[in-house]
Parts: structure tokens; C-alpha cells; sequence
């Protein structure tokens, strides 16, 4: 009953809800509404006019940095299958070899499937993978824009991300983070449609749900 | 000053309260230093920084108020991303707490982005995992032994729990913090912190040293179950839930 009531009619709210979910301010009444209901259209407006579906991982709302300093809003991946995958560039062993895995899955496409496909990898580590760092670690592992998008946040914003994801993390003390190993495949409207855990894992978990959404839209472009 | 009981850790010190007045509903705890339940390979003691705890869960009627300021934090408007499909399952409607549940207990039934988004909204975050514990350590006003305590508490965990009592019924710890242990499971910040090994090349992130039974060498203290019991139910959840018996209260850092 209270899931059907879920349609659309709520999701212009949805945005809302991260906003106060995002910002400490107390006290706002409806003016905030109106303030979060702008912001709203103004992320619809860069990730596409319709709204976001109920379980897109694009509500997640609030601005990121990408590695060329610019800010980034996830809804901008919008219409593009993505690869996500939460990192941080000082981990010696599991994060190259997963980023070796996204490296390996995408040369596994298709070329032109290789031109839409978008890979989003998110550090866990704020205080020491600055832009300028994050910068530093894709020209070293060349992850080249606007394919590869490497992205700061704040703690809060980390968290949130993680936990739509289900990632586990913490800080182990030693500068490092325990983490859960997981790529996860997000489809055009930013809705996971697949994980895998671990490292060089068999790819056909991802490669499979990945190759039917571009069959899907080929089947939609053809007479 | 130093002797206090340990449930889940144990004392290593303390540092004296500092600061202005906490706010109205929030208590001051002192901050200091605990031997964790499960320590951190390459760091010792869990340190907490002096920090204000709401003195008693957040209750139905505060969180009916959220609701109301919030719509879309809302029963029918809360986006599947954020919570399950138990969310706020108790009341009646929207802004209806109805009979069955009153507006002096704890709210349940929320998720982990729900209890953010409200702590936020009053200006405030959920407690980290170290300062609920290091919270929940204190013992209460009247001195019993600490396995009269663990007793109490394993009591409260196996009891099948039907109505909820009213927020601050259950006695106040040396703090003046209430209902820690003995009527809900509450949420902290970090909860999903729980149970990840480091950089880890294995198929799986479980750190099987952590988990109670044959396995459980990562434990400082062996026989406090009830600690095995709230780390293993944080390790269990996901931030979508919404629970029967598992609320929240809000915490302040000190500036």
C-alpha cells in the first residue's frame, strides 16, 4: 500500500530528501523545500528532463570534485551504463588489481560499446586523494577522461555512496581502509543491476547484464 | 575515576569535561580512552573525544514532527534507495501514529539514511560506533558488579520483546544517559565499519576472526556475549532496514 504510493508523484520529494539528508543547516522550514525542489530541477535538468527512478543511486545529490578540480553530480553519468568502484590510491594491493579488473572488462567491449561505457571510482580517503592526487593517479594508470572519472568527497558523502552500494569500509589506522572488493554495474538510469566481490573474479556477471542493455537499445533503434 | 565497569572494552582513562552547556535532551560524556572489543590491527585503544548524546532515544512524537517538516521523509515518500518497505511500518499513516504506537517511545521501524537525515535536521549526527560504546560502558547510578550488568543486558537481549516501555524508563548510567541497554538497538554512524579486513585479497571482506563461536580470537574479552551480539547485529545490517526494535539517538561533537 504505502510502496505503491511510491510513483512518481514522490519523486520530485526524493532529491529533497538527500539535500536535508546532505546539509547540517537546522531550522528550515518550507523555504527549504522550495530551495531543494530548485536544486532538483537543476539536477534534472543536467542529467536529463525525466525523474530519476525510485532506486537510481542519483539521488545521492550533493556535488563531488572530479580530478580536474570541477565539481561533478553523479545524474551527470546519466544515460550511460556505469562501472563503479570505491578506492583509495595509496592501497597497494586490492585497488590496482580491481582497477586492473575495470581495465580488463572494458577491453572485453566492443568499441563502440567501449565509447558509451563510463567507469566511476570514488576514494575512500578525502584528506589524501586530493583532485590533484586523483589527477596524479589516472595519468600513472591512464584512466583518461571523460571515460575514467575519479571523484573526492567529503566523509558524509563517501559513506552515503558506500552504503547504496553496501560497501563496508574503515579507516584500519595505519593510513590504510579495509574495504569490500566490489565492482558494481549501474545501468543508464543510475539503478545497480550487478555487483561482483573480490578480485579477478570471472567478468560475466558484469559482461552479461552490460552487453544486454546495449542489445536492448539496439533492439530499440532498429525498425 | 578510572574503575569504571567494562561491558565492552575496558577503561584505559579519561579526560575531564570541557566546553559550553549541551543543548536541551543532550548530556555531556566525558571524553577517554577504552581497550576495544575488537582491537585494530596496528592501532591500540579507542580514543573518544569528549562528546554530547541525546540523554534518551528519539521518540515516535519527535520523529512525527520530522515527518511533518520533511514530507519527504514521509512514509509513503521515502524513496526505496533510503529505506525498506518496514519503514515507519508502526504508525497508522503518514502523520498517524495511531494506537499501536505512542508517541513517548522510541521510534523503530527506521533506517540508518532516515536517522541521518533527522539528526541532521536538528543539527546534529548519529554517534560513531566508539562513542556509543564508550557511552554504553559507564555503568549505572547505584553500583552493580560488572557481571550483574552483563547479566542484565544478556536478560534484556533474550527477552521477547513485545510493547516498548516510554524512553527514559530504564535507569540512567553516571552520565545520566538512559536506555543504552534494555529497550532498543540503536544505529550509529559507522555501523557498516564492522567486520571488513584490510586491502584484503580474498573472495569475501569477512574478517572470520571477528565472528562469535569457534573463530572469535579478534575479541578482547570472550565472554562478554552481549558485546558479540551488538557487533554482530551491526555487521548484519543494511542502511535500507527499518527494525522492530532498532532506533537511534543523536550525537554532537563539541567545537
Amino acid at each position: 500500500m504505502k510502496r505503491g504510493a511510491l510513483g512518481r508523484a514522490a519523486l520530485a520529494s526524493v532529491c529533497t530528501a538527500w539535500l536535508v539528508y546532505g546539509c547540517g543547516d537546522a531550522g528550515e522550514g518550507e523555504a527549504q523545500g522550495e530551495h531543494t525542489a530548485a536544486a532538483h530541477d537543476h539536477a534534472a535538468r543536467e542529467g536529463g528532463d525525466a525523474p530519476l527512478a525510485d532506486r537510481s543511486v542519483y539521488q545521492l545529490a550533493d556535488p563531488w570534485v572530479q580530478a580536474n578540480g570541477e565539481a561533478f553530480r553523479l545524474a551527470q553519468l546519466r544515460g550511460h551504463p556505469v562501472l563503479v568502484l570505491l578506492f583509495y590510491g595509496t592501497c597497494e594491493h586490492a585497488c590496482p588489481i580491481l582497477v586492473h579488473d575495470l581495465q580488463r572488462l572494458d577491453a572485453a567491449l566492443d568499441p563502440e560499446q567501449r565509447v558509451a561505457v563510463r567507469y566511476l571510482l570514488v576514494s575512500f580517503d578525502p584528506e589524501r586523494d586530493t583532485p590533484e592526487r586523483l589527477a596524479a593517479y589516472a595519468r600513472e594508470h591512464g584512466l583518461d577522461p571523460p571515460r575514467w572519472t575519479l571523484l573526492h568527497g567529503d566523509p558524509d558523502q563517501i559513506r552515503a555512496l558506500a552504503l547504496v552500494l553496501g560497501i563496508r569500509y574503515r579507516p584500519t589506522g595505519d593510513g590504510g581502509f579495509s574495504h569490500t572488493s566490489r565492482i558494481t554495474l549501474l545501468d543508464r538510469e543510475g539503478v545497480v543491476r550487478a555487483q561482483i566481490d573480490g578480485l579477478e573474479r570471472p567478468q560475466e556477471p558484469l559482461l552479461t547484464p552490460l552487453r544486454a542493455m546495449f542489445a536492448a537499445r539496439d533492439d530499440a533503434a532498429s525498425p | 575515576m578510572a574503575l569504571v565497569l567494562a561491558l565492552a572494552g575496558r577503561v584505559a582513562g579519561e579526560v575531564l569535561q570541557e566546553g559550553e552547556a549541551p543543548p536541551g535532551g543532550m548530556l555531556r560524556v566525558a571524553g577517554g580512552e577504552y581497550v576495544p572489543f575488537y582491537p585494530v590491527r596496528g592501532e591500540g585503544n579507542v580514543s573518544v573525544a569528549p562528546f554530547d548524546l541525546d540523554a534518551t532515544p528519539v521518540t515516535n512524537a519527535a520523529f512525527l514532527e520530522f515527518a511533518r517538516a520533511h514530507p519527504a521523509w514521509r512514509r509513503s515518500r521515502a524513496s526505496p534507495l533510503f529505506v525498506d518497505a518496514a519503514y515507519l511500518s508502526h504508525w497508522v499513516g503518514d502523520l498517524d501514529l495511531g494506537d499501536a504506537a505512542r508517541g513517548n517511545q522510541p521510534v523503530t521501524f527506521v533506517s540508518y539514511f532516515a536517522a541521518v537525515a533527522y539528526c541532521r535536521s536538528a543539527g546534529k549526527r548519529l554517534p560513531t560506533e566508539a562513542e556509543w560504546e564508550w557511552a554504553a560502558l559507564a555503568t549505572p547510578e547505584g553500583g552493580e558488579s560488572p557481571s550483574e550488568v552483563t547479566q542484565r543486558i544478556l536478560a534484556f537481549y533474550a527477552r521477547p520483546r513485545g510493547d516498548l516501555a516510554a524512553v527514559g524508563t530504564t535507569p540512567a548510567n553516571r552520565w545520566g544517559i538512559h536506555d543504552l541497554h534494555g529497550l532498543i538497538w540503536e544505529w550509529v554512524e559507522d555501523f557498516n565499519a564492522s567486520f571488513a579486513s584490510a586491502d584484503n585479497r580474498q573472495d569475501r571482506d569477512l574478517e572470520l576472526g571477528r565472528f562469535c563461536g569457534g573463530a572469535s580470537v579478534g575479541a578482547e574479552d570472550v565472554k562478554d556475549y552481549a558485546a558479540f551480539m551488538r557487533f554482530g547485529f551491526r555487521a548484519s545490517l543494511e542502511a535500507r532496514y527499518a527494525l522492530h526494535h532498532l532506533g537511534f539517538r543523536c550525537a554532537r561533537s563539541l567545537q
